[in-house]
C-alpha cells in the first residue's frame, strides 16, 4: 500500500451470472480526502460500493484498508475495522427512535454482552450511558438532537438522510461511503449536506461516495474515479474531469454546458 | 417526557401490586388446583420471556421451546434422581448443557428464516421427544417414566408444599424477567431489534455498524434454550415425575401461541400470555358443559380458537396493546408524533416500513 491512501482496491471484478458489472477496477481513496465515484447509470458504481462494503466478496481482485485485507470478510466485520456507509435506499431502524439508531452506531466502539447488560454490571451501566451521550453527540451534529426521541419516520426525507449519516459517524469511522447522499434532496438541502460533508472530512474523516448529481460532486470532491460500463474511464481533478473529452462524451455531456 | 415518566411509575406500581397480590395470594387461593394453576402459568412464562427474547426481539422463530423445557427437566430429573446431584447445581448444569446444545444446533438452523427455520426448529422438538421416549435406560421413556425425582430445598427447608412452588416459580419467573428486560434496555438489545426485519429491522444496516446478526441469533437462541431449561427444572421439582408426552410438538405451538397472544414486542407478554391460555383453558372447561350440555372437549377448543382470533383482530400486537387501546380510547385522538415515538422505545409497538434491497 503507498503512503498517504487510506482504501486501496486492486483489479476488482464483480460478476453477476453472466453479467460484467465491475471489470478490473483499482483506484485509492487518499486518507482526509472526499473522493467520489461517478458515472452513467449502470455504470457499476454500486456495486463497486457494495462490494468496498462487504455486501458481497469481489469475483477477482483485492481490497485493501489500513493496511490489511478486507475483501472476502463479511460486512459486520468490515464495519468494526472502520469503514462506515450510509444506503441509497434509507435503511433506518424504524423501530426505534432517532436516538436509539444513532445509539446502535456506537456498537463497535461498545462491549457489553448478554450477562453484563443482564446483570447491570457498573461497567455495563457507565457504558449505556457514555453510549447515550456520543450519540446524542453525533445527532447534534447534524442538527437532529431536538428530534432524538421521535421515530426516524416522522423526520422529513432529507433529516432522514442526515440521520443514516449520524449513525454512520457514530461508530467513528475512518472512512465513510456515502450511497447516492443527494438522491431525492432539494438544491437546497444539497447545499447543506455538502457543508455537512466538507465537516466530515475536516473532522478527519476519508469520505468516499457514489454520486450522480454533479452539482454535488464538482462542488466538494478533491477526487473523482469516472466508471463506465463497469470500467474505469478516469480519474482526476474535478476540473480535469470536467475537462476530459471522453468522460464528457460518455456522460457528462450537457450537464457542464 | 412527562408522559413518559407517568408510564414509568404506572410500570413501578403495577410490578408493585403484582408483587403485593402474588405474596397474599396463596393465603387466599385455598384450592390446591387453583394454586397448581398459577405455577403453571409462571413456569410457562419462563419459557415465554426466552421465546419473546429471541421472536419479539430478534425476529426469530422458533416451534423448538419444548425441546428445551424437556431437556431442562430431564437433565435435572435425571442428574437429581439417578445421580444424586444436587438439585440446584443440576439445575445449573441442565441450563448450561441445553444452552450448548441450542447453540450448537443453532449455529446450523439459524441459517434459515421464516417457514423454514419453524419447521427446522419444529424438528428439533420431534427428535428430542423421539429421544426421551426410546432413550428409556436413561430417561425411562413412556413407562414407567422418570419418577422419584426429589423435591427442592432452600437453606434447609424442603420445598414440599404447592405454595412453596408458587413462590417460587413467581419468583424465578420475576428475576428472569428482570435480567431478559436489562438486556432488552441495552447495547445488546437494540443490536437484537437492528436486525429484526418484520419489525422495521435491517440486517444490512445492521452489519454496517458492526453488529452481526448471525453470532447474536445463536447468542439469543442459546439464552431463550436456557429460559425454557430453567423452566424445565422447576417443572420437574414440582411434578417430581416425568414423562415425555408434554414435551412434544403441542407444548411448542402452545408455547408460541402464548407469546403471540400476549404480544411479543413486550416481555410482559409472555406472561399476560401464558395466563390467559391457561385461564381460558380452565374457564371453558367449566363454562362450556354448563352452556351447552352436550358439548365435548371438541367443542370447547372450538371456543378456544374463536376467543383467540377475536383478542387478536381486536389487539394485533397482543394483549399488552389492550391498555393502551383503552387509553387512547379513554384520551380521544392524539397526534401521532407524541404517541409513536414513545412506545417505539418502549420496544412494544413499531411501524412496519417499507425496505428497500
Amino acid at each position: 500500500m503507498q503512503d498517504g491512501s487510506l482504501l486501496e482496491v486492486q483489479e476488482v471484478s464483480k460478476v453477476f451470472g453472466g453479467l460484467v458489472a465491475v471489470h478490473r477496477v483499482s483506484f485509492q481513496a487518499p486518507t482526509g480526502k472526499i473522493m467520489a465515484i461517478i458515472g452513467p447509470n449502470g455504470a457499476g458504481k454500486t456495486t463497486l460500493f457494495n462490494t468496498i462494503a462487504g455486501l458481497f466478496p469481489p469475483s477477482s481482485g483485492q481490497i485493501w484498508f489500513k493496511g490489511s485485507k478486507i475483501s472476502g470478510r463479511p460486512s459486520h466485520h468490515i464495519a468494526s475495522l472502520g469503514i462506515a456507509r450510509t444506503f441509497q435506499l434509507l435503511q433506518l431502524f424504524t423501530n426505534m427512535t432517532v436516538h436509539e439508531n444513532v445509539m446502535v452506531g456506537r456498537h463497535p466502539r461498545s462491549h457489553a454482552g448478554f450477562l453484563s447488560t443482564a446483570l447491570r454490571l457498573p461497567g455495563a451501566v457507565a457504558e449505556e450511558k457514555r453510549i447515550r451521550e456520543k450519540a446524542l453527540e453525533k445527532l447534534a451534529l447534524v442538527g437532529l438532537e431536538s428530534r432524538a426521541n421521535d421515530t426516524p419516520l416522522s423526520l422529513p426525507y432529507g433529516q432522514q438522510k442526515l440521520l443514516e449519516i449520524a449513525r454512520a459517524l457514530a461508530t467513528e469511522p475512518d472512512l465513510l461511503l456515502l450511497d447516492e447522499p443527494a438522491g431525492g434532496l432539494s438544491t437546497r438541502e444539497i447545499e447543506g449536506l455538502a457543508r455537512q460533508i466538507l465537516d466530515i472530512r475536516d473532522s478527519g474523516v476519508t469520505v468516499l461516495l457514489v454520486e450522480h448529481r454533479m452539482e454535488l460532486v464538482m462542488g466538494i470532491a478533491d477526487w473523482i474515479v469516472v466508471l463506465n460500463y463497469g470500467e474505469k474511464m478516469a480519474e482526476g481533478l474535478p476540473s480535469q474531469i470536467q475537462n476530459d473529452e471522453r468522460v464528457i462524451a460518455a456522460y457528462l455531456g450537457d450537464e457542464l454546458d | 417526557m412527562t408522559e413518559r415518566k407517568g408510564i414509568k411509575y404506572a410500570r413501578y406500581s403495577l410490578i408493585g401490586v403484582l408483587i403485593l397480590g402474588l405474596a397474599v395470594l396463596p393465603q387466599i387461593i385455598t384450592n390446591p388446583y387453583l394454586l397448581s394453576l398459577f405455577t403453571f402459568i409462571a413456569i410457562y412464562a419462563i419459557v415465554g420471556i426466552g421465546l419473546s427474547l429471541l421472536m419479539g426481539y430478534a425476529g426469530q422463530i422458533s416451534l423448538g421451546q419444548a425441546a428445551f423445557f424437556g431437556i431442562g427437566a430431564y437433565a435435572s430429573g435425571v442428574l437429581t434422581a439417578k445421580q444424586m446431584w444436587d438439585p440446584w447445581i443440576a439445575m445449573v448444569a441442565a441450563a448450561l448443557l441445553t444452552g450448548i446444545i441450542a447453540a450448537l444446533t443453532g449455529g446450523i438452523i439459524l441459517r434459515f428464516q421464516g417457514h423454514v427455520l419453524a419447521v427446522a426448529t419444529l424438528a428439533l422438538t420431534i427428535i428430542v421427544y423421539i429421544l426421551l421416549v426410546q432413550l428409556e435406560p436413561i430417561t425411562g421413556g413412556l413407562s414407567p417414566g422418570l419418577p422419584g425425582i426429589p423435591r427442592l430445598s432452600i437453606l434447609g427447608l424442603k420445598l414440599n408444599k404447592d405454595f412453596h412452588y408458587f413462590y417460587l416459580s413467581w419468583a424465578a419467573l420475576l428475576v428472569l424477567l428482570f435480567l431478559a428486560s436489562n438486556i432488552v434496555h441495552s447495547r445488546v438489545g437494540r443490536a437484537l431489534r437492528s436486525f429484526h426485519h418484520f419489525y422495521g429491522g435491517s440486517e444490512q444496516a445492521a452489519e454496517s455498524v458492526g453488529v452481526n446478526p448471525t453470532l447474536l441469533k445463536v447468542q439469543v437462541f442459546a439464552l431463550s434454550a436456557m429460559y425454557a431449561s430453567i423452566a424445565g427444572s422447576i417443572y420437574a421439582h414440582y411434578i417430581s415425575y416425568l414423562n415425555p408426552s408434554p414435551f412434544g410438538i403441542f407444548m411448542s405451538l402452545q408455547l408460541m401461541v402464548m407469546v403471540i397472544l400476549g404480544g411479543l414486542r413486550s416481555l410482559w407478554g409472555a406472561i399476560l400470555g401464558a395466563a390467559t391460555v391457561m385461564a381460558l383453558g380452565e374457564a371453558l372447561r367449566a363454562v362450556v358443559p354448563m352452556l351447552f350440555p352436550k358439548a365435548f372437549g371438541e367443542y370447547q377448543i372450538i371456543a378456544y380458537g374463536v376467543i383467540m382470533i377475536v383478542i387478536l383482530l381486536m389487539a394485533p400486537e397482543g394483549m399488552v396493546q389492550i391498555p393502551r387501546i383503552i387509553w387512547a380510547a379513554l384520551r380521544g385522538i392524539r397526534s401521532k408524533e407524541s404517541q409513536a415515538p414513545q412506545l417505539a422505545s418502549e420496544g412494544v409497538v413499531a411501524q412496519r416500513a417499507e425496505k428497500g434491497s
